[in-house]
């Protein structure tokens, strides 16, 4: 019956091509969309994570609030409305026993590697020049495991930094607000009234100028002693063999301490709405246009078989089952499907080439170029989501025609 | 070797209208009948329910002794593919299809195209066709169309040919020539044929002529070898 299905679609070019096109449209351009979003989300993805890696254990800061201090003063039957409610700070963000949790990380077969950070707010200066930024204390061994910061070093390396020796990795764009180079001096202060020297040992360049221009990296042990803190780890990144893994963990781990223990999901709330939201539309887009080349294929394939209902009567009195009726219509709608899918993605991927290919004014990640992906997925997502819509708009038609009797469709031929 | 009928009512509508009335015939092997009557006297449906396409409403349809409707739905395609030929006042021809490909269509069934090429080609250069396999059937006159449908009725050398006013689109000396092929198919190659008409003339060129009246058979009805 392939070879009749296939005649008849080539009787009927213009319709065809019609909707040959339309189901084509419907899988590039979900290839188009999808290719640019999770380009961008893997390039998101890899910022974020260098941030928060899988699993990030931070520090609750000791703040002061009412319901702890009402019971030390009053009795738990007094009703306590306070005119100046109590507020401070107690301590700042510090995780309360490193210890144990190295102890325990360690020990976790799902725990690839884990770096320990400290990261303080501060400033930097040249000469006249200075400019606020988020100094960030590391242990480069450990850190290179659990991100990809090496990948974005334009001068240096993460590993200028072991042994200490007060020694600083910088943004990008601080460089440039304080006009200093690499190999140059550069001061730091944390507002504890005293100024530090460090050297500028490399240059980072995350492609995100609100991140460059606040960047700083330097060595655990200078960065505790800057901050006059020796021995505080603010927080621990964690990296799982299974990125999946990552809510369960901090759940699990959360119930062995005080600490917060938030996984990079929670710790990227909005983020992961606004891929949500952005998975929502890509689907929208693409299911109303499939749905409309689905349409078109229904509608054709019925028009075809109200005409063709002579045939049909010939064909089923010489012996034709109706299951091979079934197949005749059903396979013009596959092969518009897979014919229409393959050029689909095909123009997809061309498409996708090109964006990728075009020159941008700005720095996006490590280069200046779109994020595209080309993930296999996407391409078999697409094509799959094409042979759907068009089995289903040509199996409703190709019944009905299936179930016309020979005899019917003689008499209302001769009236 | 015969397709009987016995009793056969059939009626239509509700309520029910009875087109046939209790029916009692045979069409044997190789043998040429023809049904005429009036139009509405029921001809067409007792030669569809002949040739298995309907069914009666009671009474039965022998077919070399086994009723038909007891097969199963392979058995029944697999006759009418193998055992059974139909032409319709409409040559019913597929249009995308040439002329060869249309006399092919039985064959194609059952994965036999090939095989009957030779055979397909040979039947159309009897009915002066030969010239016409390539081509469309938008491209050929109706007699030509219609020998094209004949071809096809033939191609897997059925035992029954079922034609329901064959010549009623045609002009009357294509028609006669329609006819003549028919008694030749009979003669030569002892293929039933069960032929609808309301044509008097064509009617009498067939070995038994059944009349109905009001789907009745008439006493009319004789045997042209009596």
């Amino acid at each position: 019956m392939l070879y009749l299905a296939f005649r008849q679609m080539l009787s009927r070019k213009k319709q065809t091509a019609l909707i040959f096109l339309g189901v084509s449209f419907g899988t590039m351009i979900y290839i188009v969309i999808a290719g640019l979003q999770f380009g961008f989300r893997s390039y998101l993805y890899e910022q974020l994570l260098n941030n928060t890696s899988h699993v990030l254990i931070t520090g609750k800061e000791g703040n002061i609030v009412e319901k702890e201090i009402t019971p030390r003063f009053f009795s738990e039957n007094e009703y306590v409305r306070w005119v100046i409610p109590p507020q401070g700070k107690r301590s700042e963000s510090k995780l309360e026993n490193p210890q144990s949790w190295f102890d325990r990380l360690s020990a976790d077969p799902d725990v690839v590697s884990y770096a320990p950070r400290l990261t303080i707010s501060g400033m930097a200066s040249k000469s006249r020049h200075r400019t606020n930024i988020n100094i960030t204390g590391i242990i480069p061994a450990r850190q290179i495991k659990i991100t990809s910061l090496e990948d974005y070093m334009k001068e240096g390396s993460i590993l200028d930094l072991s042994g200490g020796g007060n020694k600083l990795i910088v943004g990008s764009g601080v460089l440039k607000e304080l006009g200093a180079k690499v190999g140059e001096s550069i001061n730091l202060s944390t507002g504890l009234g005293e100024n530090r020297p460090f050297k500028i040992v490399g240059k980072i360049e995350m492609g995100n100028e609100q991140i460059d221009k606040v960047m700083v990296l330097g060595n655990i042990r200078d960065i505790q002693t800057l901050n006059r803190t020796p021995g505080r780890i603010g927080e621990i990144t964690v990296a799982l063999i299974d990125i999946d893994l990552s809510k369960e963990k901090a759940e699990r781990w959360s119930i062995y301490s005080n600490d917060n223990v938030e996984s990079w999901e929670e710790a990227n709330a909005q983020f992961m709405q606004m891929i949500t939201i952005q998975d929502i539309m890509r689907l929208v887009i693409t299911g109303a246009i499939l749905l409309v080349a689905g349409f078109g294929i229904y509608n054709i394939l019925t028009i075809m078989i109200s005409q063709k209902q002579k045939e049909i009567a010939i064909l089923r009195s010489i012996g034709y089952a109706p299951d091979k009726i079934l197949e005749l219509f059903l396979f013009q709608g596959l092969m518009l499907g897979f014919g229409g899918g393959l050029l689909g993605i095909s123009l997809g991927f061309i498409i996708n080439l090109f964006m990728e290919s075009i020159e941008l004014s700005m720095q996006i990640g490590k280069s200046n170029h779109l994020p595209v992906s080309y993930d296999i997925s996407i391409y078999i997502t697409a094509f799959a989501a094409a042979q759907i819509a068009a089995a289903i708009a040509s199996y409703l038609p190709a019944r009905a025609a299936s179930k016309l009797t020979p005899l019917e469709i003689i008499r209302s031929e001769m009236g | 070797m015969s397709i009987v009928g016995k009793q056969i009512i059939k009626s239509f509508g509700d309520p029910a209208v009875e087109i046939l009335h209790g029916l009692d015939l045979v069409i044997h092997d190789g043998e040429f009948v023809s049904i005429s009557g009036r139009s509405g006297s029921g001809k067409s449906t007792l030669l569809y329910i002949l040739s298995t396409l309907d069914k009666p409403t009671t009474g039965e349809i022998e077919i070399d002794g086994l009723n038909p409707y007891e097969l199963g739905n392979n058995e029944l395609h697999e006759y009418r593919n193998r055992s059974v030929g139909f032409i319709f006042q409409f040559h019913y021809l597929l249009p995308e299809l040439t002329a060869l490909e249309n006399v092919l269509l039985g064959p194609r069934n059952l994965g036999l195209q090939e095989e009957y090429r030779q055979r397909a080609i040979e039947l159309m250069e009897e009915f002066e066709i030969g010239d016409q396999i390539h081509k469309y059937p938008s491209q050929m006159s109706g007699g030509q169309q219609q020998r094209v449908a004949i071809a096809r009725a033939l191609i897997m050398k059925p035992r029954y040919i079922f034609a329901d006013e064959p010549t009623g689109n045609l002009d009357s000396i294509t028609g006669l020539k329609v006819m003549k092929f028919l008694q030749k198919i009979n003669k030569e190659d002892g293929t039933a044929i069960v032929l609808v008409t309301h044509e008097p003339d064509y009617a009498s060129m067939a070995e038994r002529e059944i009349y109905l009246i009001d789907g009745r058979i008439s006493s009319r009805e004789h045997d042209a070898h009596a």
